[in-house]
């Protein structure tokens, strides 16, 4: 007698379809709420308020600008929702016992019961889109391609975020364990990060905590909804409407994660035992890698409380070698806080209190956790005096106070790397003086990114105002990329100041920009007589010019975009302009409309 | 047909079947008895398919059970604890059921209405312990099953539904020569319907014989011997109890041989009469340190 099984087992899947109605209802009916309002709210405008007329395009992108995040967190929560219930015959050695007893293999079980949940998941996606579709032709509206696109998108975010849950359900035996350790595997990874960077930062000169999340890209939903790489954008120009969808390729490098996570998750069913069923790690191999990242967990969250609560850390500023905490009271509080996570961990491995006897696994943590920590302090892995070599740099980029100038420019970033060598060297900073905060980073060649930031004053801050005042370095923070042209400038904002609280408020029409920018700007910033940083030197005012005017000017004009595609984009420089900047000053004395002058005080402008 | 052949599980450490083999014969009735923590649960499971074992062998007709699912297909298991999806109904575990086992007999499933007369639309989880038990029978009998088999099977249901139950696996062993293989504490039920016995003890085997056989073996005396005459040198005696002048001996031997013997010594009264299942189960596990012990508290 042949079995009528194989690798998918209809039983199964109507079984699962049909005992869980109720969650993919939920999630039907709560997409059929959202989602198709989001554009028959903007044509409600339309109609009811008179609004100008939006075309198909703009409200197709305005859909999913708004859509595809709120997709997007649906699709998060109902992934795991699906997890838990195709997957719940895991969890109870009942249910358990039924289905491997079954005449159908596991691998039959496994991805019947995940294509069960992913097309009851992709079906209310697809019916939404379809009425939503629907519901625009009723409206007059075709945003097919729009509505395709966000279908498409979700069925591949759902690929990633269902697979991450499916892999997430093999390694527990226990249904609400699950929820939590997908929780915690979507950001599990760059908060680690930042908690090790923030709790690291008294102790490593240098280190910035939330500057430097390489590990970003461990986690899906951060990365996905505001990565910065998924975006849409709509331009009209000269008529001629232009729809851009960015991050395709990123869904799709998530999408094929999630198979490899489903792939992963199938080929661990495959050898688990069933007898784990209600264990908290179903996986025997995987018992010490939770029992030591429970401890490394609790170390650096319990641990930083107990550090700051207990023993008032993190109160000194984190670039002063004066003043710097003894690391001593961090590693005490990292060891009770780890001690409570690993045996917290085998409590809930073994469920019972009686657990001490692992102590010679929490003497292991709490020798690597010492070295580590004495070893960061003693910087023995050379991190503080970290400089990369100029042609290992891409780019760089240095900001302080407002100031910042990237480059690719192999001088200039052989002058970052001197500033940054005496930044380092002078690592005490004056006392009852300001610090400024000085962020330096380099894009390595490798694909790494080096993101050091120091509080600076004194000496440090002297050598930071000369780099951003070298000649090059100077148009470099202030000119445009690009030409500015009467076709590329869209206006120029001015702001005068005059003496006795009399202020001018104008602005420069398109020609009149490109010609003050080109004729009067750019000659005065070649001989430095313009856009000088501030940092260290402080201009003394000039009482013997009181009536002496200052104009601050805000020059907006396009620029493309460096992706390639040639993306127009405004762009904006500001400038603060004096007499010493003559040609400038002449141009924008000339400029002042009589008309524009806003009068405060008793002498007026001019 | 079904062949266990030193079989080891271990949890965590613990050693729950340890090299143990049993055979069971096609068409046998075969009784699965130890005492708790034997190990009996575990090694049904592992011949339900459902652990994996960390060594031996486990067959049926040949082949292994373990992600077996032509072997499968031809075992029905009912566990100690049913199992059930929690909203489901009879009918609804009837459907499962019927799009996996491919032998299912909606036929037979028809028929045994009239036997269990069970409301197949409410929650398994609203019936009683002995109903779900029933449920659990009428749907296991449906598949038509060549292998049946059941741990605790009939704990929970009244005697009149015992008698039926037993009534139509007897007439499924009987027509169409399942293999029954059946853990219970209830010695005295399984006597009536067991022709083998297993007896495990911390998950090995102790003895595995036809009952037949395993009752031939062992008898009970009842003697009075004349004064100055005793029991004769050579006999294999498991057990002795003495009240007044009645002597009760547990010897090891066949009835005819152990009789022939006690009539040697000339005892004023003798009796020879087979052991119940139990009083075997009782005595084996006596000389295996798990005898009822004389405590006072």
């Amino acid at each position: 007698m042949r079995s009528k099984t194989s690798l998918f087992n209809g039983s199964i899947f109507r079984s699962n379809f049909s005992r869980f109605w109720p969650l993919w209802a939920a999630y039907l009916v709560l997409l059929l709420i959202i989602v198709p309002t989001s554009f028959t709210s903007s044509l409600r405008d339309e109609l009811y308020n008179g609004y100008l007329s939006p075309t198909n395009m703009e409200i197709g992108v305005e859909f999913l600008q708004v859509m595809h995040p709120v997709g997007l967190i649906l699709t998060a929560v109902f992934s795991v929702f699906a997890a838990m219930a195709v997957y719940s015959f895991m969890y109870s050695p009942r249910t358990t016992g039924l289905v491997a007893s079954l005449p159908v293999k596991r691998e039959g079980v496994f991805l019947t019961s995940w294509l069960s949940g992913y097309l009851c998941l992709a079906a209310a996606q697809a019916i939404t889109a379809f009425v939503t579709i629907l519901i625009a032709a009723v409206l007059g509206r075709n945003v097919t391609v729009y509505v395709l696109l966000w279908l498409a998108m979700q069925l591949l975010e759902t690929l990633c975020f269902y697979g991450l849950a499916s892999l997430c359900a093999v390694l527990t035996g226990t249904l609400l364990i699950l929820p939590a350790i997908y929780a915690i595997f979507n950001f599990l990874f760059p908060v680690a990060q930042l908690l090790v960077h923030m709790i690291l930062e008294p102790f490593v000169r240098g280190m910035s905590g939330a500057s430097d999340l390489s590990l970003m890209f461990l986690s899906p939903f951060i990365t996905l909804i505001r990565g910065g790489k998924i975006g849409f954008s709509y331009t009209l120009e000269n008529g001629v409407e232009t729809f851009a969808a960015n991050g395709m390729p990123t869904v799709i490098y998530y999408a094929i994660a999630g198979v490899v996570m489903s792939v992963g998750a199938l080929l661990i069913y495959r050898r688990r035992r069933m007898e784990t069923a209600a264990d908290i790690v179903a996986i025997n191999a995987l018992k010490p890698v939770f029992r030591y990242c429970m401890a490394f967990g609790f170390a650096i969250t319990l641990g930083i409380v107990i550090y700051r609560l207990v023993f008032g850390g993190f109160t000194t500023p984190y670039n002063d070698a004066a003043v710097k905490e003894s690391i001593l009271p961090l590693i005490v509080s990292m060891l009770v806080a780890g001690f409570i996570g690993y045996f917290v961990a085998e409590m809930m491995i073994r469920k019972s209190f009686k657990v001490f006897d692992k102590w010679p696994g929490y003497v292991a943590f709490a020798v690597v956790i010492i070295a580590l920590l004495l070893a960061v302090d003693a910087d023995l892995f050379g991190y503080e005096r970290f400089v990369p070599e100029t042609e290992k740099v891409e780019n760089a980029t240095v900001s302080i106070q407002g100031y910042s100038v990237s480059t690719e420019d192999p001088g200039q970033i052989d002058a970052l790397r001197s500033l940054h060598s005496v930044v380092i060297e002078d690592d005490t900073v004056i006392p009852d003086q300001p610090t400024s905060n000085l962020l330096i980073q380099y894009n390595l060649r490798s694909g790494r990114t080096v993101t050091r930031a120091y509080g600076i004053n004194g000496n440090a801050l002297k050598s930071t105002e000369d780099f951003l005042n070298r000649g090059d370095i100077l148009l470099a923070r202030n000119t445009f990329e690009h030409p500015v042209t009467p076709e590329t400038a869209f206006y120029s904002s001015v702001d005068g100041y005059g003496p006795y609280d009399s202020n001018v408020y104008f602005d420069l029409t398109p020609s009149q920009t490109a010609e003050f920018y080109n004729t009067c700007v750019l000659p005065d910033l070649n001989e430095g007589k313009l856009g000088r940083a501030v940092l260290y030197t402080v201009p003394q005012p000039t009482e013997a010019a009181p009536e002496t005017m200052y104009f601050n000017v805000n020059i907006v004009a396009m620029e493309e975009n460096d992706d390639g595609n040639g993306t127009v984009w405004k762009d904006g420089r500001n400038y603060f302009i004096t007499p010493e900047a003559e040609r400038s000053f002449a141009f924008l004395q000339r400029s002042v409309p009589a008309a524009t002058t806003e009068v405060q005080g008793e002498n007026p402008v001019g | 047909m079904i062949e266990v052949k030193n079989v080891v599980k271990v949890f965590d450490g613990f050693r729950a079947l340890d090299e143990i083999s049993i055979n069971v014969p096609k068409g046998a009735i075969y009784g699965l008895v130890g005492p708790n923590g034997a190990g009996k649960s575990t090694l049904i499971r592992h011949l339900a398919g459902i652990y994996r074992q960390n060594a031996g062998e486990i067959l049926i007709d040949g082949q292994p059970v373990y992600e077996n699912p032509d072997i499968k297909s031809r075992v029905a298991y009912i566990p100690d604890e049913i199992f059930y999806f929690v909203q489901s109904g009879i009918k609804d575990m009837m459907r499962y059921y019927r799009g996996i086992y491919p032998g299912f007999d909606m036929d037979r499933y028809d028929k045994l209405r009239s036997v269990f007369k069970l409301d197949e639309k409410r929650p398994m989880r609203r019936l009683s312990r002995g109903m779900q038990k029933q449920a659990a029978f009428w749907l296991a009998l449906s598949m038509r099953p060549d292998v049946l088999i059941l741990d605790e099977p009939v704990d929970g249901l009244d005697p009149v539904m015992r008698r039926q139950i037993w009534s139509l696996i007897l007439g499924d062993v009987e027509e169409n020569g399942t293999t029954v293989l059946v853990s219970s504490h209830n010695l005295r039920e399984l006597e009536d319907v067991c022709d083998h016995v297993g007896i495990i003890h911390k998950g090995r085997t102790m003895i595995e014989h036809a009952l037949a056989d395993l009752q031939d073996n062992i008898v009970k005396v009842q003697v009075v011997f004349n004064d100055g005459s005793s029991l004769p040198e050579g006999m294999n005696v498991l057990h002795e109890s003495k009240s007044g002048k009645i002597t009760t001996l547990i010897i090891r031997g066949r009835a005819d041989e152990v009789t022939n013997a006690i009539e040697a010594a000339q005892p004023l009264f003798y009796d020879v009469v087979p052991l119940t299942l139990e009083e075997v189960f009782i005595y084996e596990l006596g000389g295996a340190d798990y005898a009822v012990k004389d405590i006072f508290i």
